[in-house]
């Protein structure tokens, strides 16, 4: 198990090679440098050298490129070239916020969700079943930047009851936890009942009823513990999903998180931010995938057991 | 001989696939989801028609400083924005944007995804692994970042908004048609194409991905939903299409700032994004059952 | 079928609630804005005023980091928590007034060799003592800061000579009148030598001014505390929290619920607050001149004809009224210069919209029907443009916007390698005419790419001559070239709003942006 985890972190270490170089590349392509706002008018064209060396725009993109790998390499993920800030720094500040918001939607969607693809499920065919499929799809299809806008105006500037930018209190979560977990909800939503469905016409569930075990026990212990490898996989994508495209509704709520950071990285071309940023969502997003795994282990014997004989074999080996 | 055979073959293989489309619709038909989504998706395209027939950019662009902000009205039917321009005329002519990003996005991801995804699934090997570590690269950057970075290299208009996100749909495609391609490959029908003689990327396109079609069909679907979206998001945040052509996304972005004075003009942008992407996503679903009759009971 | 009504149905109940959220709980009153609700048993003494501790400030840009020596510090709110934090060698009134402040007494016989005479006694935050050290210090600094403001100030200074601990004298490169107001902007303020020595990354934390720093979230807030130990006059307010907010709409709601002391206020919602007796409203019209560039060096805009023809198509208050919702001044002059900037030669006949002269000019020019894009990067330039080009195609222009981002703008606008056709922007004016250096001379923010000898001579005669009518007679002579070749159409000026909590006041607004809060106040009221 442990050797597994080894592995897949193992495996990220090219991936972030390749998609540093990516970033790299891309912003290197793009029009314009970090040096192009900061010129006036009062520099002379040596000024506007000294000035790029500074940045080392002076230098080959694969020069630049190597230099911040070697530092990689010793565990400095740079700084801002923009602020001057540690990368790692400034990401350790606003990483919580945006996991907060993960979180916090993740847990309101998870909490409305299985419920309501149960429920859903439960009642398949009906007009109830499809009254939850609908308002689950339109979770799906509604643009979350614009359900923040639309809370933002009804909830906090028509009836005041909530802050409109993030001050600390628990109440400035609110707003961003429903526009982000309202669309959370909806996949998870379909996801259960999906699952749901696809469990209940096995014959084990036939074999439990008969049985006579209680109905609720079936639908708790039964149905939704076999159902539950998609939706966790589905959990986990969300998690990752939002952990690297807050940046919309952090923009409407003026959030602290990293999806600021990124934009903001783009747009001034601090290209060692913009690709810390990227090496560490894309890190983060790697251990989510891994946490899911380690919880499809947990909660399936099935999986665990696959792991188990795997180690057998190789020690037989 | 052979030809003789592939001849045949074809024939019967093409009454097949009339009877098996014939089949899906059949079901399709029966699916209130996917005939609501299939009629507003119908709506969008003769919106755009009409838009292409009837609204001439100059209607677009023209200012009338004396009828800003109207509310709705008979006149405007969704209002009139900071500029005095209909909103709904707007709307409609934004309607081709969306749609394109729906289709082109989505089949950017289609045909890179599929192609990429059917070699690696039908090769294996290195090509396989050589593929796929492209596809993780391509999935561990997330989206929208991705996205921004393409428009601010390529600068912001429809192609490039378009290719900012069906890039990002490349990656879901890869994987798909891999999959796809693994589990059909085994199949007697290859080898035996491989048998009479077929070259291998002729098998790969005539004999193992219309076989696995029916999947890719359904994601496609479903991503036209979220592409609507993803490319909404990125003209949210000024990555989007250049005013005043109005892209839905870019509507509601540069009307935002009035939302308190003039809701409408954020309110009906989003309910025009939200029912294409709800359409897209119902016409998804009810393919989804119409072309795996299994799952439906 | 019913499923299908259903589902429709389904549909549109969710979309009713929303429309019915908006409709049915709007409260037909707001109460009285009060963030800090006073305490009910103690009534104030009727005399004295009793202000609130807490003043937050909306700054209308991210502030990534505070250190004027580094190229990345620049902001365009650099000059407010500036004033705050620090002082300069002279201060600059906003009537136009140099009064004394790190420096007591300065003179300069030839333009070019300046002395000062600094003020003893003044303690930075950490405790220093304020020297003609430290000012030898930010000026070494600064010339090794290229692309900072500071460098733009005191770059030009050749060498300075430490005569005692409270004076200094400085040689400049070359002779330049305008130097005092250089050192009087706040992106000339000193900084502390052994803060920098100590403390490399927050060196510039430390200062002389009525504020001390207490926290800092880059890209979010300044928090600043007030020092007791000021040299002038003591701050009113105890604390100043200033605030980036990105989003207009929350930051306006914040300004309603009494989370910002003070905000800029969108245009369109001036109205609402010009008559609203909860709030104060501030306004000035910037220094700040948006214009037309038209490259000189590319085909179609190099052709005059062209450009009369752009000219006579514009319809300037139309830009204001949808740009600007109406609030902004249309230039009232055809010279292209600051709003207040001095010399300004108000006899240039501003050519007002005529389109059938449009169509006749153009008809004498180069144009062909090809595509002229309208450059533009900033959310009111765009705006402008969009104004813009349904102008120029009613006369038959065939134009198109092109947003870009900052980044973008800066490199493909250079002066070098400027490939645009028309650039709308908006251009920095200081009151002083000097500023016109940037437009005319070969630099960046020459988007016109202009480039005429006889304006740059005149403009070198002027750096070097004293404020007069000799001074006048250049800086009209120069406008008036302009004028004719016509690189630049300046369009308006625009206006800014500052929406506050009743009450609250103190703030000194320059039309150069670099608004004074040190006397800030924030009444209780009853």
């Amino acid at each position: 198990m442990l050797r597994y985890c080894a592995i897949r972190i193992a495996l990220l270490i090219p991936i972030l090679l390749c998609v540093s170089f990516i970033i790299f590349w891309l912003i290197d392509l793009a029009p314009g440098e970090i040096t192009d706002t900061m010129i006036t008018d009062q520099m002379t064209e040596e000024d506007i050298q000294i000035l790029r060396a500074k940045y080392d725009l002076d230098k080959p993109l694969i020069v630049r490129y190597g230099k911040y790998i070697w530092n990689l390499l010793h565990g400095d993920l740079g700084r801002s070239q923009v602020s001057n800030l540690s990368v790692w720094e400034q990401y350790k500040i606003r990483f919580p916020f945006t996991l907060r918001l993960s979180i916090y939607s993740l847990i309101l969607g998870v909490a409305l969700a299985i419920p309501a693809g149960i429920f859903a499920a439960k009642h398949a065919g009906t007009i109830w079943d499809n009254i939850t499929t609908a308002i689950a799809m339109l979770g799906l299809s509604m643009p979350n930047f614009w359900l923040g806008l639309m809370l933002l105006i009804y909830f906090s500037m028509k009836l005041k009851m909530f802050p409109a930018a993030y001050d600390g209190t628990w109440k400035s979560y609110v707003l961003p936890v429903v526009a982000n977990g309202f669309a959370m909800m909806a996949s998870i939503t379909r996801q259960t009942r999906s699952s749901i469905l696809d469990v209940s016409r096995q014959d084990f569930l036939r074999t439990a009823r008969a049985k006579g075990v209680p109905e609720r026990r079936v639908t708790y212990k039964h149905e939704l513990g076999n159902a539950w490898i998609p939706i966790i996989t589905q959990i986990g994508m969300m998690l990752g999903m939002t952990l690297g495209g807050s940046a919309v509704i952090e923009a409407v709520y003026s959030w602290p998180g990293v999806g600021y950071l990124l934009v903001e990285a783009i747009s001034r071309r601090d290209t060692i931010m913009a690709c810390g940023c990227v090496i560490l969502t894309a890190t983060m997003y790697t251990i989510i995938l891994l946490i899911v795994d380690l919880v499809y282990a947990a909660i399936d014997p099935r999986i665990r057991s696959a792991y188990a004989r795997k180690k057998k074999r190789r020690v037989e080996a | 001989m052979s030809s003789k055979v592939t001849a045949q073959q074809a024939v019967s293989r093409q009454y097949e696939k009339e009877n098996r489309a014939l089949a899906v619709w059949k079901r399709l038909r029966t699916n209130p989801g996917a005939v609501i989504g299939l009629i507003i998706l119908i709506i969008m395209v003769l919106l755009m028609i009409y838009s292409f027939l009837f609204i001439s950019y100059e209607e677009i662009y023209t200012i009338d400083s004396k009828n800003r902000f109207s509310p709705p009205s008979s006149e405007h039917i969704f209002g009139t924005d900071e500029m005095g321009r209909d909103l709904a005329k707007r709307i409609i002519y934004g309607s081709r944007y969306s749609l394109a990003v729906a289709f082109g996005a989505v089949a950017i991801g289609v045909i890179i995804g599929t192609f990429l995804g059917s070699i690696a699934g039908y090769f294996g090997g290195w090509v396989d692994n050589l593929i796929m570590r492209i596809s993780d690269i391509m999935s561990s950057i997330p989206g929208i970042l991705l996205g921004m970075v393409i428009v601010t290299i390529l600068g912001p208009n429809l192609l490039n908004l378009l290719i900012a996100v069906g890039v990002t749909n490349i990656a879901g495609f890869i994987r798909m048609a891999r999959a796809s391609v693994l589990t059909t490959k085994s199949n007697e029908y290859v080898e035996s194409a491989r048998a009479i003689g077929m070259s291998e990327f002729r098998i790969i396109f005539t004999q193992v991905l219309p076989n696995s079609l029916s999947p890719l069909i359904v994601t496609a679907t479903a991503r036209m939903a979220t592409s609507i979206l993803a490319a909404a998001g990125l003209s949210f945040l000024g990555f989007g299409i250049a005013a005043p052509k109005p892209e839905w996304g870019a509507l509601i972005s540069g009307s935002r700032n009035f939302i308190n004075y003039a809701p409408h003009l954020c309110t009906y942008p989003g309910l025009f994004i939200m029912l294409m992407a709800f359409a897209c996503a119902l016409l998804g679903d009810g393919l989804r059952d119409a072309l795996d009759p299994k799952l439906k009971k | 079928m019913k499923k299908i009504v259903c589902m429709v149905l389904c549909v549109v109940l969710c979309v009713g609630l929303l429309a019915a959220c908006s409709g049915g709980t709007t409260p037909t009153s707001t109460p009285a804005p009060s963030a800090k609700p006073t305490e009910a048993g103690t009534t104030p003494a009727p005399q004295e005023p009793q202000y609130h501790d807490q003043i937050n400030l909306y700054i209308a840009d991210k502030v990534a980091i505070i250190d004027p020596f580094n190229p990345g510090a620049q902001s365009s709110q650099q000059g407010i928590y500036s004033h705050l934090l620090y002082d300069t060698l002279v201060h600059y009134t906003v009537d136009g007034k140099y009064v004394p402040c790190l420096a007591t007494e300065w003179s300069s016989d030839d333009n070019v060799n300046y002395n000062f005479k600094l003020r003893e006694g003044v303690k930075y935050h950490n405790g220093e003592t304020f020297t003609a050290d430290d000012v030898a210090f930010t000026i070494d600094r600064a010339k090794a800061a290229q692309g900072t403001s500071m460098f733009d100030r005191l770059g030009q200074v050749d060498s300075y000579e430490v005569v005692s601990d409270y004076e200094i004298n400085i040689t400049l490169k070359s002779p330049n009148v305008d130097f005092i107001f250089d050192v009087s902007t706040p992106y000339a303020s000193i900084m502390n030598r052994d803060e920098y020595d100590k403390n490399p990354d927050q060196g510039a934390w430390v200062g002389t001014g009525p504020f001390k720093m207490d926290n800092f979230v880059p890209n979010d807030s300044i928090t600043l505390v007030a020092n007791a130990d000021y040299w002038g006059e003591k701050p009113i307010t105890k604390k100043f929290v200033l605030r980036y907010i990105a989003e207009e709409t929350a930051r306006l709601i914040m300004l309603e619920n009494g989370e910002f002391t003070f905000a800029d206020l969108p245009s369109i919602y001036v109205p609402q607050y010009e008559n609203n007796p909860n709030f104060e409203l501030y306004s000035y019209v910037m220094d700040n001149c948006n214009y037309i560039a038209f490259n000189m060096k590319r085909p179609i805009t190099g052709d005059k004809n062209f450009r009369m023809a752009v000219a006579y198509a514009i319809d300037r208050q139309a830009i204001v009224d949808i740009a600007l919702d109406g609030y902004g001044k249309v230039v009232d002059s055809g010279a292209f210069w600051g709003n207040n900037t001095a010399y300004k030669n108000r006899n240039l006949k501003l050519i007002e919209q005529d389109l059938d002269k449009a169509k006749e000019y153009l008809e004498k020019s180069v144009y062909n029907g090809e595509k002229i894009e309208l450059v533009a990067g900033m959310a009111h330039t765009i705006k402008s443009a969009e104004v813009l080009m349904a102008q120029l195609r009613a006369v038959g222009i065939n134009a198109e916007v092109r947003k870009v981002d900052g980044p973008t703008m800066a490199a493909i606008t250079a002066y070098d390698s400027n490939d645009c056709d028309i650039i709308v922007g908006s251009g920095v004016w200081t009151p002083l005419g000097s500023s016109c250096k940037s437009y005319f001379t070969p630099s960046n923010s020459n988007k016109a790419c202009y480039d005429n000898p006889e304006v740059i001579e005149l403009i070198d005669k002027a750096a070097a001559t004293p404020d007069g009518e000799e001074r006048q007679k250049i800086y009209y002579q120069i406008q008036e070239i302009v004028y004719d070749d016509m690189p630049y159409l300046g369009t308006f000026h625009m206006a800014l709003y500052i929406g506050a909590q009743k009450g609250a006041g103190g703030a000194v607004y320059y039309p150069t942006n670099n608004h004074d809060y040190s006397m800030a106040y924030w009444l209780k009221q009853d």
